[in-house]
């Protein structure tokens, strides 16, 4: 039987400023990672954007490096745009609720 | 949450920053200025919430006395940078200073356990500079804060976290720093934003001459 032992964390962060393909956010993000973890850090991370119509991106990574992504959102720094972690959930749906209240 | 800021002061004030801060969630600043600069100062005159410090670097005991009976009743936070074991043992022994912070350049022979059983046995904050993480190669430039940080490992040690911004850009929010200090494995709680937000309360009561005493509080008028 194939079971799923990876928990899972949603990071939801907000974008101020010009909106830069998720592409390139995530690609900086392995770069900090990269940085701070080294390279078995990145593939622990297993780090996967999902994008969304406003200024918002969720980032989904392995739970036992959540402290370690969350940092090297911190350390994000770009002139055209300005990166905030807003919520961290193990689920989904708690960060859609999240986004329909933000959006009402 | 009070942030430190060590910019200037018309950064704050104008209009093209508040979508920025306000983005950030920061709303109350603990900013540095000079002697001159708090003179000319008018009140009411930012939006957001603003609180002064003074940051005394020195290497003779003398000039830090003087500095702290000079500044204490001007400013709501003092926080002092030893720059060798003398001045260390006096930042951690007097009153009248508020934080200290972490000189990685002394090494173990001064900050090490007995130093932080100092410093708790006195009250004093743990100002951890984290503006090496900007850099893009940091390991070597943390490494020696890292070794300080794990000799210090005293329960209830309380610490503030700060990037030392010079221009709002640079500002980062409590989350932020927070999670770049779960890096140097300090936790949320031993820097937690009402830290040094208490102690601005405390200060201001001092200087109001609402505790005479230490442990003695007047109430009412």
């Amino acid at each position: 039987m194939v079971v799923n032992n990876e928990r899972k964390r949603y990071i939801l962060i907000e974008i101020l400023g010009e909106k830069p393909d998720i592409r390139k956010i995530i690609n900086e993000c392995k770069n900090k990672i990269s940085l701070i973890d080294g390279q078995i850090g990145v593939a622990k991370a297993a780090i996967y954007g999902i994008d969304f119509k406003i200024n918002l991106i969720v980032i989904k990574t392995n739970h036992q490096m959540r402290q370690t992504v969350e940092a090297a959102i911190a350390l994000l720094n770009d002139n055209s745009y300005i990166v905030e972690t807003r919520l961290v959930s193990g689920t989904i749906k708690k960060i859609k609720t999240h986004i329909n209240a933000i959006k009402q | 949450m009070v942030t430190s800021y060590f910019g200037s002061l018309k950064d704050i004030n104008s209009k093209k920053n508040e979508e920025y801060l306000n983005f950030r969630g920061i709303n109350s600043f603990l900013i540095e200025i000079n002697d001159d600069e708090i003179k000319n100062l008018e009140l009411g005159e930012t939006y957001y919430k603003t609180f002064y410090r003074k940051t005394i670097i020195s290497d003779n005991d003398m000039e830090i006395k003087k500095a702290l009976q000079k500044y204490r009743k001007k400013y709501h936070i003092i926080a002092g940078v030893p720059l060798n074991a003398k001045t260390a043992a006096l930042l951690a022994r007097d009153n009248r200073v508020d934080m200290i912070r972490i000189n990685p350049s002394l090494g173990l022979s001064v900050f090490n356990k007995r130093y932080a059983n100092r410093v708790l046995e006195n009250g004093k904050i743990l100002e951890i500079d984290l503006s090496n993480f900007q850099k893009k190669y940091f390991a070597n430039k943390v490494r020696p804060l890292m070794r300080i940080l794990k000799s210090m490992k005293v329960q209830k040690l309380l610490f503030h976290l700060t990037n030392l911004p010079t221009n709002i850009e640079e500002l980062r929010s409590d989350k932020a720093l927070i999670a770049v200090g779960k890096l140097l494995e300090i936790s949320t709680n031993s820097a937690s934003t009402s830290i040094i937000s208490d102690r601005i309360k405390e200060n201001m009561k001092k200087i109001e001459g609402k505790i005479p005493f230490p442990g003695v509080e007047l109430d009412g008028s």
